[in-house]
């Protein structure tokens, strides 16, 4: 069972992943920030994240950007969910190392979709 | 008694101090304003979500045996994932426009009656948002997404 790691400060939007992605078969690890992500990214077994980027300590490009640095998650896909939809924000994403730009509010149907595209 | 006239710079407007007084007032009424509708906007998303979870459990069981009606209730139930993140959506906009008018009650007292002793001048431009409101949509359709 693939392991989707889901990072947002708001506990129902987390809900709301978390009812979406576990309904279609995926194992849900939940984190509150970016920095609680970065954490259980080293313990846990991750074979994708799903990032808001807004978020107090650490948000979604910084936690991109954190991540690449590990070799261990030099191919896992990252994607950012946010209500951030400037090109700015995603060239910066995309530039940190985002696999992909997702702007709020999400479509479970397409969530789906997208995450069996690029998940490995 | 009016506020000081500004000397340097552009064109200054005198205002009496009761009036920046009255109007730091109200901005400091409608942060308090904004604070409970997030508050009442936070509880009824919970309850919602609450009511939302225990409709999936009593579906989700039968309706990948029986199908018809029930498959298509627990459709609907997942079709509005979409809408019921509202509550993420108005409460970033709402964190938003309280620095707003925070920042604003914090400078119109910092202009009209001057910094106390001690009191750090950048006081205003740390609590006002450093970009701009992040929430740009206007309906709750879903987003787009962008794959690199």
């Amino acid at each position: 069972m693939f392991s989707i790691l889901a990072v947002d400060d708001s506990p129902s939007m987390r809900k709301m992943v978390s009812f979406t992605l576990t309904g279609a078969g995926y194992h849900v690890v939940e984190a509150v920030d970016g920095q609680d992500a970065f954490e259980k990214a080293q313990t846990e077994k991750i074979d994708l994240v799903l990032a808001d980027q807004n978020m107090p300590r650490l948000d979604g490009i910084g936690l991109t950007r954190m991540l690449r640095e590990n070799p261990k998650f030099k191919t896992t896909p990252i994607l950012i969910l946010t209500t951030e939809s400037s090109d700015q924000m995603k060239q910066a994403g995309r530039a940190a190392g985002a696999t992909g730009w997702l702007v709020k509010p999400f479509d479970p149907n397409r969530l789906i979709e997208v995450i069996q595209k690029v998940i490995r | 008694m009016q506020t000081p006239f500004v000397e340097d710079g552009g064109p200054a407007v005198q205002m009496p101090l009761m009036v920046v007084a009255e109007v730091q007032d109200s901005l400091l009424v409608v942060m308090h304003d904004l604070q409970r509708l997030e508050g009442l906007l936070s509880h009824a998303c919970d309850n919602l979500m609450d009511r939302f979870g225990e409709a999936n459990a009593r579906l989700e069981g039968p309706a990948t045996t029986i199908g018809g009606p029930v498959a298509e209730a627990l459709g609907s139930l997942r079709a509005a994932v979409t809408e019921l993140q509202f509550q993420d959506m108005s409460s970033q906009l709402i964190v938003h426009i309280t620095r707003v008018l925070q920042g604003c009650a914090f400078r119109l007292a910092a202009e009209s009656m001057g910094r106390e002793e001690g009191e750090e001048a950048t006081q205003v431009t740390a609590i006002q948002p450093e970009r701009p409101n992040p929430v740009t949509q206007s309906e709750m359709d879903a987003g787009s997404v962008e794959l690199f």
